[in-house]
């Protein structure tokens, strides 16, 4: 196998790759969707209630409720608006303060709050914002506090937020659409428009060819995880053990791309995979997203053992220690992978031959 | 139009979609994932605060009557048991109880409780309290419950995934038809068509027909095994149907995208995930905001989730079918001039 071949044949690859809509694609997917996460989904990834506020006399209870974290406030023009919001389901429980609301508070009578709440609220937000609701009053009034609160912290575990939930779909997309789709695809088209067997003329080995078309796609895969990490501020916890992870992993990517390359005979049945396995890949992803899914269900897909590491390291500032694990099986399932694919390459090279 | 000339087109891409056994194979592989990750989901919602309690008997008996909908106070039989079932996750918090009044509470929460929770938990167990203690409210507050009122009888996630699911499959096949024009568009195969007594009008509906049978049969078939057929069958798939025709029409546009095949997916991916976005308000009641409206497939997930969650019928759901029928004829409408301006 010779270096300089590779090379230029990663390099022939770039070239062509970086003209295909499907480069651009894998390149500005996970970006667009972190942004659609942040734009779109942005609040509802905080785990606070949601109250909203119609305030018609500039009570002091519309800043003490903004600031307090556990609650999300939002302010709302009139009674109307903020009904159309609690009916839209934008706010959990909605309370309109009239003129003169803290003058009333300050006559130490209980003060009637018109109260819209949300169908689909949860019983449990809506018992928690009816206590915040009172709790903030009674501060505006002046009150002292009808009881005192000492915290006790039990345990080490650290939970991790709804956002976080969906980050490991986030990292699994940029990992694996590129770096799977782009060894594949270029595997499938070469074999579709018959330049394989064009290039197997020339002195280029089929080791040497697989080794070009993987390790374009782990570039691009570990690129695209590094990059994604970074926008969503993970790799500053262990950047080097989790460059370490994302690098296996998108050894894992390159791998599987390169497996239906060799297997698949059109880019048809490459989307019919795709169709049918990306669930697969991603399903690891869907059991964060819903911790009411056992964690054993997502060992049973072989992307868990690279996001596992990654959420670890990255959200829960694991190291090595915590991982290895996860690592060595990670490593061993690469071997596997590679090992198989070139056990398949016979097919391709059958195919050229 | 000829009705046979249609019909055989129709069967022709049909059979050309599932000529490749190993695509049939994994389509039917792909919905059997989909209803797997159906019945993976969680099948009941937890909206109640579950709030361990331990100290004099008199004391956790009067809390524990405290309980409401959203909140519920156990008995834990020592500190010890009370910190153990915070740290498992039995009890969201502790309260350690006393017989001094006013000296302060212990709240025991586990690391892995969010702060903001924490403080909501803790607002929540001072109000209570203090209301025990004889402090009154501050504020009463009169509470209008606005649409259904789903407190204790939440949908579940897994209910909630469903219209998402089954927009998923019918935009998937969106990508299918969308390739199979594309293929068909590269190999000239289109344009051969035209030399014979096919009339152009005719073509595309065979294509459109083709399109909406292969998304809405598959939609139907994982509504139906997922249970989303039980209640209200008929508006669901109506409004299934009304769905696949309009990503029919939007596969038409799509094809005519990309100079190849690869283009075209790529595309096609772009337009899936635009017209998810819309699915994520049914997981995710009142997370998104209004505009999404303007996205067409709100009106199918709606539809599908009022349906099939709600148990709405024609009734109260069309003004979403209606839209929906207005986009379809638009879609089907772009998707023929943009095929018959660029692909023949």
């Amino acid at each position: 196998m010779r270096a300089g071949r590779i090379v230029a044949l990663v390099r022939q690859e770039a070239w062509h790759g970086s003209r295909s809509v499907l480069l651009v694609w894998a390149l500005a997917a996970p970006l667009a969707i972190t942004l659609v996460i942040n734009l779109v989904f942005g609040s509802l990834l905080a785990p606070q209630p949601r109250l909203g506020i119609a305030d018609a006399g500039g009570s002091a209870l519309v800043a003490a409720a903004q600031a307090d974290a556990s609650l999300r406030t939002r302010l709302y023009a009139d009674a109307d608006a903020l009904r159309a919001a609690a009916e839209a389901g934008s706010v959990d429980v909605g309370i309109v303060l009239p003129a003169g609301f803290d003058e009333a508070l300050a006559t130490g009578l209980p003060i009637p709050v018109q109260t819209y709440v949300w169908g689909q609220s949860h019983a449990s937000d809506r018992a928690v914002l009816t206590a915040a609701v009172s709790a903030l009053a009674a501060h505006v009034a002046g009150r002292q506090p009808g009881a005192v609160l000492t915290l006790e912290v039990v345990g080490e575990a650290s939970a991790l937020s709804l956002r976080q939930r969906l980050l490991p779909m986030l990292v699994l997309m940029a990992v694996f659409l590129g770096g799977l789709f782009l060894p594949a695809t270029s595997l499938v088209r070469e074999k579709e428009h018959d330049t394989l067997r064009a290039l197997f003329v020339t002195p280029l080995t089929l080791g040497e060819l697989l080794a070009a078309k993987g390790l374009f796609g782990w570039a691009l895969s570990l690129f695209m995880g590094v990059a994604i990490l970074l926008l969503n501020g993970l790799l500053g916890a262990g950047p080097a053990l989790l460059v370490g992870v994302l690098a296996l992993g998108a050894v894992m990517a390159a791998g599987l791309g390169l497996a239906l390359g060799i297997v698949l005979r059109d880019v048809t049945s490459l989307f019919a995979v795709w169709k049918s396995g990306g669930i697969v890949l991603f399903a690891p992803a869907i059991v964060y997203l819903f911790p009411a899914i056992p964690s054993w269900v997502a060992r049973l897909f072989l992307t868990d053992y690279f996001i596992r590491p990654v959420v670890a390291v990255g959200m829960e500032g694991a190291g090595l220690g915590a991982v290895w694990v996860d690592l060595v099986v990670l490593a061993a399932l690469d071997v596997a992978l590679a090992a198989g694919v070139w056990a398949l390459r016979g097919r391709a090279l059958r195919y050229a031959a | 139009m000829n009705l046979r000339v249609i019909g055989t087109l129709a069967a022709k891409d049909a059979r050309l979609y599932f000529r490749n056994r190993f695509f049939a194979l994994v389509t039917a592989m792909g919905l059997v994932f989909y209803v797997a990750v159906f019945w993976v989901m969680p099948s009941v919602v937890e909206e109640t605060l579950i709030i361990g309690l331990s100290g004099p008997d008199a004391a956790v008996a009067e809390l524990v009557g405290q309980g409401s909908d959203g909140l519920r106070f156990e008995a834990a039989s020592s500190p010890q048991a009370l910190r153990a079932g915070v740290e498992d996750g039995a009890f969201l918090a502790g309260v350690l109880l006393h017989d001094t009044p006013g000296a302060p509470v212990a709240a025991v929460f586990a690391a892995s409780t969010p702060e903001e929770s924490r403080q909501a938990v803790s607002t929540l167990l001072t109000t209570l309290l203090g209301a025990l203690s004889g402090t009154p409210p501050a504020v009463v507050l009169a509470a209008e419950v606005l649409g259904p009122d789903l407190a204790g009888r939440q949908v579940p996630p897994r209910d909630r995934l469903r219209p998402m699911l089954a927009l998923l499959i019918v935009m998937v096949e969106t990508m299918g038809l969308a390739t199979l024009i594309s293929q068909e568009r590269e190999a000239g195969t289109l344009r051969a068509l035209l030399v014979t007594p096919v009339r152009r009008r005719e073509l595309f509906t065979a294509k459109a027909l083709a399109g909406t049978a292969l998304a809405l049969g598959q939609a139907a078939l994982f509504m139906a095994l997922v249970g989303g057929l039980a209640s209200q069958p008929l508006p669901v798939l109506v409004a299934l149907a009304l769905g696949a025709l309009m990503v029919t029409g939007i596969a038409f546009v799509l094809a005519t995208l990309g100079r190849d095949m690869l283009s075209v997916m790529a595309w096609s991916v772009v337009v899936l995930v635009v017209l998810t976005i819309p699915a994520y308000g049914v997981l995710f009641p009142g997370s998104v905001s209004g505009w999404v409206q303007l996205v067409p497939s709100y009106y199918l997930v709606s539809a599908v989730d009022l349906a099939s969650n709600f148990g709405l019928g024609f009734g109260a759901l069309w003004d979403e079918l209606a839209v929906l029928a207005a986009v379809d004829v638009a879609a089907l409408a772009l998707g023929m001039l943009a095929l018959q301006r660029r692909a023949l």
